[in-house]
């Protein structure tokens, strides 16, 4: 059964399941990016859990959330084409597991530390630092996983002129010129203007739902101070760029999706053919043939249907290794795949979207995706639909395909 | 056959074990799309040994040879298993630890056909003439890869430091030299020695009928003969040797890290859950109390604890390099400790927190029968975890405070830029 309420610019999305031992929360915060506020907007989610009004200080906040017996609340950075958004995720037990009735006091704590901030308050500076600290440290950890770093670099010379090439983290050296002044702007953006959602899935009853929809309000909405302007400029320039890091290389390729919003259970599928899994070309090729790699991976960008291709290679293998990649792309374009290979294709593709519903997280994905793509929430029809799909709409969406640039990873 | 409800979880466990050894191990969910697969063999990387045929005497055998079996097994050329591998629907891993090489399998489709190919693969691997050097030059590409991870390298400094036995401190992957040494005679006996169904568990969760899978395996095995294998026996003896190096010094990657281990041991009177459990609880009390002393959140840090049959540890990481100073914030957090009581309050909601983890963990069939296999191993029941942390009391956080911490039992490690 599916909830779904508008108002003030908070949407709420219910979803009853007795599937699990556990009721979850996903809340999540949405601004249009905007390349000047990015870093202080990163920071926002930490800087919420510094405190609020009641509980000031970020041990207290702690703890009240712990009373009410939650996991560690889970913090996520993201971005769409023109937004930039964060999430808090957590999990709390089912009342059949503790008998506590306490989801309209975790609803009033989740509004609290959104509009009930001490951000306007009385803000202390070690907890301004405090929030960079970690913020810094998700720039590093970023960078210390090179198959994650490369993607990012990717990303940022592919949409070079885009603001889709803004990273939902921010910039590094913009961290240190937050000042009160630009957090307290991001914080009344959040506060009267951002775009928030709720979803929660679990076994709750009728007045549960009843309770969070009459708590969770805000106070002030207009979209009116977040009219931000965003000029696209498209690089169509192939690039190449290289420099020598270890004896391996990290490489990432990205072919951009140009044409009408494809089906995304099409896109899957094409996906599902070229690299997404072990019985995928790419691996087939890359590693169980040629041996060139250990790893190799493909997948599709959600935000802007691109396709994302990582793969580690030795450094003499590389440009072997890239134009096999471009080969198999072509290959596939020219539908010289057989049917068999495109049934598995799409029983793989069918595998992960009901996997994914034997998980809270998974769950909540698919309920977002389905709701962002418009697609049918109900996972049968999802399934009859990839059962649906033929070779010739695989081929056509594979076609909107071009390569784009090339990024291996060194030291600039 | 047992059947066994756990009623706080409302969790059925149907278990058997065969004539031949080999336990069964059921938890059906009905209302899961996927059904899970974990087959796991109790042979890893602390599995260093292995007794000559028809003699006493024992020889050693190289590094990384258990983590080197779990990948030949996947190069078994039978059709059936083929064809598994090259069917997306199934999804299909395997990985190699201390204790345990274990298989996974799961899939949304017919499970029943995929468990027999499973076990004659697992069982009756087909590599024994083939040529070895491919699967060298794929390893040593992944101990290429965790070579490029300072982390990993520090850590695994810090317990060769802290440990004289080197079976806890030996790289799963081996190294370039160890996997060398490994040829087929060798997998072979490995094979036959700990790839016995008596010194295996397969373990299944899903959509799927209790009976008609024991029914299933029990024919299926039946068909099977096995060589008697006696196993040796590790020392459950804690190594109680004092540590090698108190402080040692990385120059590696681009971050500051301090390490700080500590060995302990268990009060004899505490079962090995418990002490588990309440090691855990007691580390959040000291993080907590950590948190508080440090005037300005001048670093991160988070606690892990290795605790087994044969050795238990307590790890902090911090991400910074100013050692003296995290140290000194650890001795003093530990002292507070030892003054002010834990509060009541407060213990019984972190009872309350770590239930909630592990109910959280039991949404997913896959970290379940996980947990299942690695405690299992360990003599311990994952199932039982939440009605032995719901009689946890504050008199046991007494008994870990002092074992926890020893100073003479503590190691560090510095990891800088290079």
């Amino acid at each position: 059964m599916e909830k779904y309420f508008q108002n003030n610019g908070i949407d709420i999305i219910i979803h009853r399941t007795e599937k699990f031992k556990t009721l979850n929360f996903l809340l999540t915060i949405e601004f249009p990016i905007n390349a000047e506020k990015a870093t202080t907007r990163a920071l926002l989610p930490y800087l919420l859990l510094e405190g609020t009004t009641t509980f000031p200080r970020k041990h207290s906040l702690q703890e009240a959330i712990e009373h009410l017996y939650g996991t560690d609340i889970k913090i996520d950075l993201f971005k769409s084409e023109h937004t930039q958004a964060f999430s808090y995720y957590i999990e709390i037990p089912n009342d059949n597991y503790q008998n506590n009735n306490n989801i309209s006091r975790f609803i009033a704590l989740f509004r609290s530390i959104l509009f009930d901030s001490i951000i306007p308050k009385q803000l202390h500076s070690d907890q301004i630092n405090n929030a960079k600290m970690i913020l810094k440290n998700k720039h590093i950890d970023i960078y210390s996983n090179k198959v994650l770093y490369t993607n990012q670099m990717l990303l940022s010379k592919m949409h070079c002129n885009e603001p889709y090439s803004i990273p939902a983290i921010g910039y590094k050296d913009k961290i240190d010129t937050i000042d009160s002044a630009t957090l307290l702007d991001s914080y009344k953006d959040l506060v009267e203007a951002s775009q928030i959602k709720l979803l929660l899935i679990g076994d709750i009853d009728k007045k549960d739902e009843l309770d969070v929809i009459s708590n969770f309000k805000r106070s002030k909405y207009s979209t009116e101070r977040l009219r931000e302007n965003n000029n696209l400029h498209k690089n169509n320039q192939i690039e190449m760029h290289t420099s020598v890091t270890d004896s391996l290389s990290y490489i990432a390729i990205g072919f951009r999706y140009s044409g009408s919003t494809p089906k995304t259970n099409v896109l899957k599928v094409a996906n599902a053919l070229l690299g997404r899994f072990p019985s995928s070309r790419l691996f087939q090729i890359l590693r169980e043939k040629e041996q060139l790699c250990y790893f190799v991976l493909s997948q599709i960008d959600m935000n802007t249907k691109n396709i994302i291709i990582n793969f580690i290679v030795e450094d003499h293998s590389k440009n072997k290794a890239i134009k096999m990649v471009k080969e198999q792309l072509n290959q596939l374009k020219q539908g010289q795949f057989s049917e068999k290979e495109l049934e598995k294709s799409k029983s793989a593709t069918r595998m992960l979207l009901l996997n994914a519903e034997d998980s809270p997280i998974g769950m909540m994905d698919n309920i977002n995706q389905s709701i962002k793509h418009h697609t049918d929430f109900h996972i049968e029809k999802q399934v009859e639909e990839i059962n649906n799909i033929d070779k010739h709409e695989v081929i056509s969406v594979l076609n909107h395909l071009h390569l784009d640039t090339v990024y291996t990873l060194g030291d600039e | 056959m047992n059947i066994i409800h756990h009623e706080k979880i409302n969790e059925t466990l149907y278990k058997k074990k065969l004539s031949n050894g080999l336990d069964l191990v059921i938890i059906p969910r009905n209302n899961y799309y996927k059904t899970e697969i974990n087959l796991a063999v109790n042979f890893g990387s602390i599995h260093q040994s292995l007794k000559k045929s028809n003699s006493t005497t024992t020889h050693n055998i190289p590094a990384g040879t258990a983590h080197f079996l779990e990948h030949m097994i996947f190069e078994n050329n039978s059709q059936p298993w083929q064809d598994i591998l090259l069917s997306p629907e199934i999804f299909i891993n395997a990985s190699t630890s201390l204790k345990r090489t274990s298989f996974t399998l799961s899939t949304v489709e017919d499970i029943y056909p995929l468990i027999p190919v499973l076990l004659d693969t697992v069982q009756n691997p087909s590599f024994f003439n083939i040529d070895l050097d491919k699967e060298k030059t794929i390893i040593s590409h992944e101990i290429q890869m965790y070579d490029n991870n300072p982390e990993w390298l520090s850590r695994i400094k810090l317990l060769n430091n802290m440990y004289t036995n080197p079976v806890y401190t030996t790289d799963i992957l081996g190294d370039e030299y160890s996997i060398q040494k490994i040829d087929s005679h060798l997998l072979k006996r490995c094979h036959e020695h700990y790839y016995h169904p008596n010194n295996m568990i397969l373990t299944i969760s899903g959509p799927v009928n209790p009976y008609d899978i024991i029914h299933l395996i029990e024919n299926h095995q039946s068909n099977k003969t096995f060589n008697e294998q006696k196993f040796y026996k590790y020392d459950t003896l804690e190594d109680s040797q004092p540590i090698l190096k108190k402080l040692d010094m990385i120059k590696k990657g681009n971050e500051h890290k301090t390490f700080i281990g500590f060995k302990l041991q268990k009060p004899p009177t505490m079962n090995l859950i418990k002490f588990k459990l309440s090691i855990e609880i007691y580390i959040y009390f000291l993080s907590k109390e950590i948190n508080s002393i440090m005037s300005d959140q001048v670093f991160e840090f988070n606690f892990e604890s290795n605790i087994s049959k044969e050795f238990n540890n307590v790890i902090l990481f911090a991400n910074t390099s100013k050692y003296e100073y995290v140290d000194q914030l650890l001795i003093t957090a530990h002292n507070n400790l030892n003054k002010q009581k834990f509060d009541k309050n407060q213990f019984f909601h972190v009872i309350q927190k770590k239930s909630g983890e592990i109910l959280s963990i039991l949404n997913s069939t896959n970290f379940l029968l996980k947990n299942y296999i690695n405690h299992y191993f360990e003599d311990m029941n994952f199932l039982n975890f939440l009605n032995v942390i719901e009689n946890i009391q504050l008199t046991d956080l007494h008994s870990i405070h002092n074992v926890i911490l020893k100073q003479q039992n503590k190691s560090i490690v510095v990891q800088t830029p290079e």
